[in-house]
């Protein structure tokens, strides 16, 4: 049964990256291989970031003695990022599925449905663990060859294996406590925003000081590798497994790791059926009176639309990530203008001291990560009777979601444009291109997710952060604008600076990306409208 | 009010619906009767301009549905079996939503949302989620919804599932107030009693095909509808 139940769920995920198709079987088309690509692109992409901040830590560590706090270190910052990578998908996978209350009425025992679940999110924290500790692996090996024998790798092994268990017990302890508190919330979403924010604002903070937090390790060490052996003793007992080889050492770690594990698994399917069926009734208001505004039609769609992506945190909080990060840079130039436009400089060394136009390029490469419309037509699903039903016609329908991504990362990029503007002294030539180049980025990236969800629809999720997360539309859609957005600004740095100016590149750039937008609104006007119009939910 | 010519429907390779035709008139309630995966559904979703047909044409007041989508659903609503409503919406954002896009005015939704929440008894839930309804709650919002634009055409796919027998039977006199002023109802049902009590026509359809389409008392004759049923499909 734990089998089978793993297998559908699995299944699932795959299905809604669309790698295998409505049987659940393989995915035949040449698709399938784009979406490796793009997967394999992203794993490699996260492999270096982890390697190169291991890279100066291990030969210094492994000399002054403290090999084990190496991998103390890489086994905290494994635990952070399990934690904060699946802290809302362990409460939405857990305690929010849509399909618990289907499964509970099965002659299925809670804890056969909670196992099944916890196997899913194992595995998915191994693949987030593996980005961490198998570079931080590799630098060890690579850099201290003669540390590593037979038993490092075996208990490397081990540890590897056992640390997930431990990150679910906190994350699954997170969830559950999450989800007491939020079910008798009325304003349930806006807490989770709030906290999602709290979350990656610390997330942030520490990875923008990574540069000086390394230099302090290497330059501290022995004073942070003894604190974390009083106070993390876990960590203490992972590193020093792996680099001594200490098989004593790697049971205790598995044991503190998996003991909590069992503990948690065995409370959560005591009381299952209970968190499940909370329905989280509070007070009604009915005292409030009843509000009748009248709007347009294309009005009202619009409203619906932009209720539709602020009643979900998980939306906000992934799809609209590239458009808040380019307000939160545009603070940082204003607060911290040099230091940020020096290691801009490095990155895009071809525009040297040209600041107008490494900022222009900074905000359209954050705003590439900006795909709210991408999910939009896969999030109807049920609701596609509805909004098929209506008088209205699919184009109006189609573009009030590409309209809904433009109205959020519109404003964003034109108030992150206008602090940078005040940061940092430019041509009015300049200014208006760093206006308008993030702007028509934007509007294209609206009209792009829509054309690439009409092409990769998903209609039968089981948890929307899954389809905005994961599904193939988001993925094409993201990684195809940061590479129409990046490539260019790349080959303009490398190859073209020398010899057509900043002001005609971003220009072009500019006028390229309001073509593409009116093509792909032209698409969606005439045989998008119509692909839309033979969806089936 | 609604004719139906010719209309096939094929998912891949399996004929849903096959060369169906009917027509009702301006103030007729007809019921749709079929076993499960009959091509009830299809029909109806063709009907309302949801799914796409093959071949045939569908005409709401003389309009074709192909041609003319947005005026033909103007004119009607439709209630489906298993009302998923926006759960992200409140159930009074979600009623003036369906009534901006059909362009009520504020005093006439004011007047009928007041109404028909105060006879379906959730005046109250209004100002709540719609996650937070029952299946019976979102049933009598889809209907509220539906009525809020005084529609010429009520197309329903099973609507008395969910309702209790209050608001089942508020419904069925909506229905017939909606026929007395000219209106029609296409309706899906299992209930064969009510079909029997409430319809001036009946279809039955059998394997995507009309087997059967004519006045109530026609089509039953002297026997129960339950009879002519069970006999068309082979069972007694």
């Amino acid at each position: 049964m734990i089998k089978n139940l793993v297998k559908v769920r699995i299944r699932s995920v795959l299905h809604t990256m669309n790698f295998a198709d409505k049987n659940g079987n393989k995915r035949k088309t040449p698709m399938k291989g784009l979406m490796l690509l793009l997967v394999a692109y992203v794993a490699v992409m996260l492999a270096v970031m982890s390697t190169l901040i291991f890279l100066p830590l291990c030969r210094p560590f492994v000399d002054a003695g403290y090999g084990w706090f190496y991998f103390a270190f890489a086994g905290i910052m494994s635990f952070v990022i399990c934690f904060i990578g699946s802290i809302f998908s362990t409460q939405a996978q857990l305690f929010e599925a849509k399909d618990n209350e289907l499964l509970l009425s099965m002659p299925i025992s809670p804890s056969a449905i909670l196992v099944s679940r916890m196997v899913f999110l194992v595995l998915m924290n191994y693949v987030y663990e593996a980005f961490i500790m198998i570079p931080a692996f590799a630098v060890y090996c690579a850099t201290t060859p003669e540390s590593v024998t037979a038993g490092t790798v075996i208990m490397f092994l081990i540890c590897f294996a056992a640390l997930p268990m431990l990150t679910l017990s906190f994350s699954g302890l997170f969830g559950w406590i999450l989800s007491l508190i939020t079910s008798k919330m009325r304003r349930k979403n806006l807490f989770i925003t709030i906290s999602s924010f709290v979350l990656l604002g610390l997330y942030f903070s520490v990875y923008f000081r990574i540069e000086g937090y390394m230099e302090e390790l290497i330059n501290n060490g022995s004073e942070f590798a003894n604190a974390v052996k009083n106070a993390i003793f876990p960590a203490f007992y992972f590193g020093r497994a792996i680099s001594g080889g200490a098989f004593a050492d790697a049971v205790l770690f598995a044991v503190i790791c998996i003991v909590p594990f069992i503990v948690l698994c065995i409370l959560i399917s005591v009381f299952f059926a209970k968190i499940v069926s909370n329905s989280g009734e509070f007070k009604k208001n009915t005292d409030a009176p009843l509000r009748f505004k009248k709007s347009s039609p294309k009005t009202a769609i619009l409203k619906k639309e932009l209720a539709r992506f602020l009643s979900s945190p998980q939306y906000i909080m992934n799809a609209a990530l590239g458009a808040i990060f380019t307000v939160v840079f545009a603070v940082i130039i204003a607060i911290n203008k040099n230091s940020v436009v020096m290691a801009l400089s490095t990155v895009f060394s071809g525009m040297g001291d040209q600041v107008p136009e490494l900022l222009c390029t900074t905000l359209c490469l954050f705003m590439s990560f900006c795909f709210i419309s991408c999910p939009s037509i896969s999030l109807e699903a049920k609701t596609l009777w509805l909004i098929k039903g209506i008088p209205l016609s699919s184009r109006d329908i189609l573009i009030s979601k590409a309209l809904m991504h433009m109205v959020i990362a519109v404003p964003l990029s034109f108030v992150s444009s206008c602090i940078c503007i005040f940061a940092v002294d430019m041509s009015p030539i300049q200014m208006a291109i760093l206006i308008l180049a993030p702007i028509s980025v934007a509007v294209f990236e609206g009209f792009f997710g829509v054309v690439v969800n009409l092409l990769f629809p998903k209609f039968d999720w089981t948890s929307e952060t899954v389809v905005i997360k994961q599904s193939a539309a988001t993925v094409i859609t993201m990684f195809s604008t940061l590479g129409i957005v990046g490539i260019p600004s790349l080959l303009y740095t490398e190859l073209l600076s020398d010899t057509i100016s900043a002001s005609v590149y971003f220009s072009v750039f500019t006028v390229v990306f309001i073509l593409l937008s009116a093509g792909l609104y032209r698409y969606l006007c005439t045989k998008g409208a119509a692909r839309f119009e033979a969806l089936q939910s | 009010m609604l004719e139906i010519k010719n209309l096939t429907k094929y998912y891949g390779d399996r004929l849903a619906v096959d060369d169906l035709s009917l027509h009702i008139e301006p103030g007729k309630i007809c019921g749709f009767i079929g076993r499960n995966g009959a091509g009830k559904t299809t029909t109806l979703k063709s009907v309302c301009g949801i799914l796409q047909f093959d071949e045939g044409e569908i005409l709401i007041g003389g309009k074709s549905i192909k041609d003319d989508p947005i005026g033909c659903k103007k004119r009607m609503a439709y209630i489906p079996d298993n009302p998923d409503l926006y759960d992200f919406m409140t159930g009074i954002k979600y009623l003036n939503f369906i009534a901006d896009v059909y362009s009520v005015s504020t005093a006439e939704r004011a007047t009928k949302i007041e109404r028909y929440a105060k006879e379906f008894e959730i005046s109250d839930d209004l100002n709540q989620l719609i996650s937070t309804y029952s299946h019976g709650m979102k049933q009598k919002l889809a209907i509220i919804s539906a009525l809020i634009h005084t529609p010429d055409l009520l197309i329903m796919d099973e609507p008395f599932v969910g309702l209790d027998p209050l608001a089942a039977h508020r419904t069925k006199e909506i229905m017939r107030e909606i026929c007395d002023r000219g209106g029609a109802i296409f309706f899906s049902t299992h209930v064969l009693d009510v079909a029997q009590k409430l319809c001036d026509e009946i279809a039955i359809i059998k394997d995507g095909r009309l087997v059967v389409f004519g006045s109530t008392e026609e089509v039953s004759g002297n026997k129960s509808l339950e009879g002519v049923f069970l006999e068309l499909e082979g069972e007694v």
